[in-house]
């Protein structure tokens, strides 16, 4: 790509991007529970969205922002940039904008046979779970290289990080299943 | 009709002596030049009959019940004409004389390409003749028209849907190549076989122990020896057990790594092929060789192999054991065996015809369920819901039918060979009873003979089955083989120039194509396009749209002319460096497996978060991602999130833009999108095309209205160049396709408006 070229994808890139300073917003939340944006120009935006736009992958970075009426406040790439109080409200509406909990013991995957449902019983960051898998193709996908998603049966997630750093059984029954 | 036999060969030579005395009688004193035997009779019957032509005559004679009968007959010199004539089914070799034409011979299909071949000998024979006498030449006018299946190159036999003569193999190499497989692993082969032994040895034991406890224990009375014994026995189970298990562990490790090595290999060989290579094969046909195949090669080389070698050897300890012990009766147990082979081969062909049977029916069965279950609501509109069950329950009978007959035969077999084997058991009983009243022979060495009988039936049975498995091995190996024997891409180019800063200036010189010896594709197309210039090619199916296309890719280079990028000759490129500029957006869009953002970034594998948020925006597709749950990570491909075909092809768009190719091109981006969606993809499309050199190939005009300039393409010519409104006024081929596909448009519309009003009707009848 020649230094023109690239010029001209960050003017385009400065065009498509709403794209927001971190160190020009700060985030509050009010006696409501709801989450407000305050912009560098001083406006005030209420019941503020939070999407993720690779919440797999990149659950904590590239963060969209919606106002509470759907419009569009820009994108906020990092937010370890923002100032402390700022950075734990909007994680933690990232967080319920996309839950998932990460699987740290698996406790036991049984299959009834010809059904096709998994039963699962987990310990997750958040705490024990027990949950149903209906179709293993369907609801269970690999990202990336080790990351396994996998999808109950009303549409709840969990992520298995990294299977080797899970406990020999754990790995066992995963790996038979998956 | 001649005796089949007597009739072949049928040559120059090798003409039946009786035609050969006839034709002695009907044109004495002539050499023959040409003989041709053909299948069918004037009238239309099979049977044999003959073209001949000797120094001065053409005659066509046929072999009748009561003898042979003159058909035709024409002095060679008299010859205006031959032609050859192709019906379905058969075909007539006919000549003129006079201006009269004449019938000479019929034949089947069979031999249409042999009797081209003779048609063209008999015009060089008459032209010989005519020459001299100042008449003119002779030609064959006529071909046989589309080719027959393909047929192996060695014998002739037709071969198969998986292209493999099973008679031709060279079975012998394709072993040794198998074998060769396990070079890597040799240790452990030898070791599984020697485990295999031990194992084998160690299992021929308890009948001797068993001989030991009657006679040397419990006949003899000695209590004290029964302890020892037991511990003896139990020493060999376990010894036998864990034999076992090494053995099967390890020739079950081996067959794994050695199948799963060839199929790396073979997976990666295959990506180094030619695009041509995949177009001459179907793509289900090649999955098989790398999963089923490759499994056969695997029960070959971990299985079959010391299999041989272990029941071979097993039968001979176990012959050598039983003759020791009584020779006679051996030899009287021997004789069930020849029938336990015949009935295992013969009973297993039958049976498996019964499976194969069986399959089809399923087959037949499913597609009956295929065709009326999407198509119930036709089936409904039309009340033919008793016929379709009518139609299922006859293929229903005839699966079951079918496969109870091979469960019986199955069965039958069952009990025929558990009856032969008890035919050995009885002889022994008999023999050996009448031995032991006589003294002759003892009460345990009986009952170890028995034990060693069953013993020695099984391997027999499994050695009788052997060939077979072979066989399919063989034939397995072949298909992969071929693959791997296939070579791969070469890349001509000598300079290997870099593509990575081609402007996209593109000159075709003189370009003639063809895929198939004979049947030219393109010709003389002459083309120059600027750098950044957009093309739209048009034409008919078939024009040479796509062969362009695969040129410009070189998917295959042209046969004369070059394509010219930047002054250098396309073939002067580094083969991946140039296709690497290359981005492609296809009617289908492919998308892999995994995630949309993987997909989106699927030509550039480091690209960041950013850039592919960016590429989306353009290619409008980052809203729709937004509103899936999983946004970017969403999974797409046949289990992923259902995408439709718009959304499929902004990221196909997507992934085009974050590539950031020199040179583009667009196959039908747009056909199958409602109005709306194909706005957001031709402004994508706009954006990507921006300072790219593209080719787009569009059979709906309306999507070219970009194009710098649109190339008509008629028969494999360019017809005409211009843009569109030049073309428009000059009012050629182009201007009348326009304004067809306008004309056409309101017409959709109709018909669209028909079908709304039929769906209302139906859901009324659901009511």
């Amino acid at each position: 790509m020649t230094d023109s070229e690239r010029e001209q994808q960050a003017q385009h890139a400065a065009d498509t991007f709403a794209v927001i300073d971190p160190g020009d917003v700060q985030f509050r939340q009010n006696d409501d529970g709801l989450v407000e944006a305050v912009l560098g120009d001083g406006s005030v935006h209420a019941g503020i969205r939070v999407a993720p736009a690779f919440p797999i992958t990149r659950p904590n970075s590239f963060l969209y922002l919606f106002d509470g009426d759907e419009k569009e406040l820009g994108l906020l790439v990092d937010p370890r940039r923002l100032d402390r109080e700022s950075r734990d409200i909007l994680l933690a509406q990232a967080d319920q904008a996309y839950f998932m909990p990460h699987i740290t013991r698996i406790i036991r995957v049984e299959e009834s046979m010809g059904l096709g449902i998994a039963q699962w019983e987990v310990e997750t960051d958040r705490g024990y779970s027990a949950f149903e898998v209906v179709s293993r193709s369907e609801s269970v996908w690999f990202v990336g290289r080790d990351r396994i998603v996998i999808r109950d049966a009303d549409g709840n997630r969990y992520l298995i990080e990294d299977m080797s750093a899970l406990d020999k059984r754990s790995r066992r029954l995963a790996d038979l299943y998956i | 009709m001649l005796p089949k036999t007597e009739q072949e060969p049928v040559s120059f030579e090798g003409l039946p002596p009786e035609v050969d005395g006839w034709l002695k009688e009907t044109v004495p004193g002539e050499e023959v030049r040409a003989v041709q035997h053909v299948d069918l009779h004037g009238p239309g019957h099979f049977g044999d009959a003959w073209v001949i032509a000797t120094d001065d005559s053409l005659v066509s004679v046929r072999w009748d019940s009561d003898g042979l009968k003159l058909q035709a007959r024409v002095p060679l010199e008299k010859v205006e004409r031959v032609d050859l004539r192709e019906f379905v089914g058969n075909g007539r070799l006919e000549v003129t004389e006079n201006g009269q034409s004449k019938a000479l011979a019929r034949f089947t299909r069979s031999l249409a390409r042999d009797v081209e071949v003779t048609g063209r000998e008999i015009a060089r024979l008459a032209t010989d003749k005519r020459k001299p006498l100042g008449l003119p030449a002779v030609e064959l006018t006529g071909d046989v028209g589309e080719r027959g299946a393909a047929r192996c190159a060695i014998c002739g036999r037709v071969l198969g849907r998986e292209g493999v003569c099973p008679e031709c193999l060279d079975r012998t190499q394709l072993a040794w190549r198998m074998i060769g497989f396990i070079r890597p692993y040799l240790p452990y082969a030898l070791l599984g076989l020697f485990l295999a032994g031990l194992a084998t040895l160690v299992g021929l034991l308890p009948p001797l122990v068993t001989r030991y406890l009657i006679n040397d224990v419990f006949m003899a009375g000695a209590y004290d020896r029964l302890g020892p014994a037991i511990w003896l026995l139990a020493g060999i189970y376990v010894a036998r057990s864990v034999f076992s298990y090494w053995r099967a562990y390890l020739l079950a490790w081996l067959g794994q790594r050695v199948v799963a090595d060839v199929r790396s290999m073979t997976y990666r060989h295959l990506h180094q092929l030619a695009v041509g290579f995949y177009e001459r094969r179907q793509t289900g046909q090649l999955m098989s060789r790398l999963t089923h195949d490759t499994g056969h090669i695997q029960d070959f080389v971990a299985e079959y192999l010391q299999e041989i070698v272990v029941q071979v050897f097993t039968v001979i300890i176990i012959l050598v054991i039983m003759l020791k012990m009584q020779a006679t009766l051996t030899l009287l147990t021997l004789l069930p065996i020849p029938l336990i082979v015949l009935t295992t081969t013969f009973i297993r062909t039958r049976v498996r015809r019964y499976y194969r049977s069986a399959r089809r029916r399923m087959g037949s069965m499913q597609a009956v369920l295929a065709d009326a279950i999407p198509g119930v609501r036709v089936v409904k509109a039309f009340a033919q819901e008793d016929r379709e069950v009518e139609r299922f329950d006859v293929r229903n009978e005839g699966y079951t039918q079918t496969s109870i007959q091979a469960a019986r035969l199955k069965a039958g077999f069952m009990a025929a060979i558990a009856l032969i084997t008890a035919i050995g058991s009885l002889v022994v009983w008999a023999y050996g009873g009448k031995l032991y009243f006589q003294g002759g022979m003892d009460l345990g060495t009986i009952v170890a003979f028995t034990a060693y009988l069953w013993q020695l039936y099984g391997p027999i049975g499994q050695i009788s089955n052997l060939y077979e498995r072979f066989q399919f091995a063989a034939t397995a190996a072949e298909r992969v083989f071929e693959v791997l024997d296939t070579e791969p891409e070469v890349d001509r180019s000598r300079e290997r120039r870099q593509a990575s800063d081609i402007k996209g200036g593109f000159k075709f010189e003189q370009i003639y194509f063809s895929y198939e010896d004979g049947e030219p594709v393109l010709f003389d197309i002459n083309l120059e396009v600027e750098p950044g210039e957009m093309i739209g090619l048009v034409g008919r199916t078939g024009v040479g749209k796509t062969t362009i296309v695969n040129l410009v890719c070189r998917f295959y280079d042209p046969d004369r002319g070059a394509i010219y990028v930047d002054g250098h000759d396309l073939r002067e490129y580094d083969l991946r460096s140039w296709r690497s500029q290359i981005g492609m957006v296809l009617q289908e869009p492919f998308l892999f497996h995994g995630s949309i953002a993987h997909n989106i970034a699927y030509g550039r594998a480091e690209a960041s978060e950013y850039e592919i948020i960016a590429a989306a925006k353009a290619a409008n597709a980052h809203d729709f991602i937004m509103a899936t749950p999983d946004r970017y990570d969403s999974q797409v491909g046949e289990r992923g999130v259902r995408l439709s075909g718009g959304e499929r092809q902004r990221i196909s768009i997507a992934r085009a833009i974050l590539h950031n190719p020199r040179l583009l091109i667009f196959d039908e981006a747009t056909s199958s999108v409602d109005t709306e969606t194909e706005m957001l993809i031709q402004d994508a499309i706009q954006r990507l095309v921006a300072g790219r050199t593209t080719f787009a190939i569009a059979h709906r005009l309306s999507t070219l209205r970009n194009a710098n300039r649109i190339v008509v393409l008629e028969e494999g010519r360019i017809g005409e160049v211009g843009s569109h409104e030049q073309l428009m006024k000059t009012g050629g081929p182009y201007s009348r396709l326009v304004n067809a596909q306008t004309r056409l448009t309101p017409q959709i519309v109709g018909v669209g408006a028909d079908q709304e009003g039929s769906r209302r009707a139906e859901a009324g009848g659901d009511d």
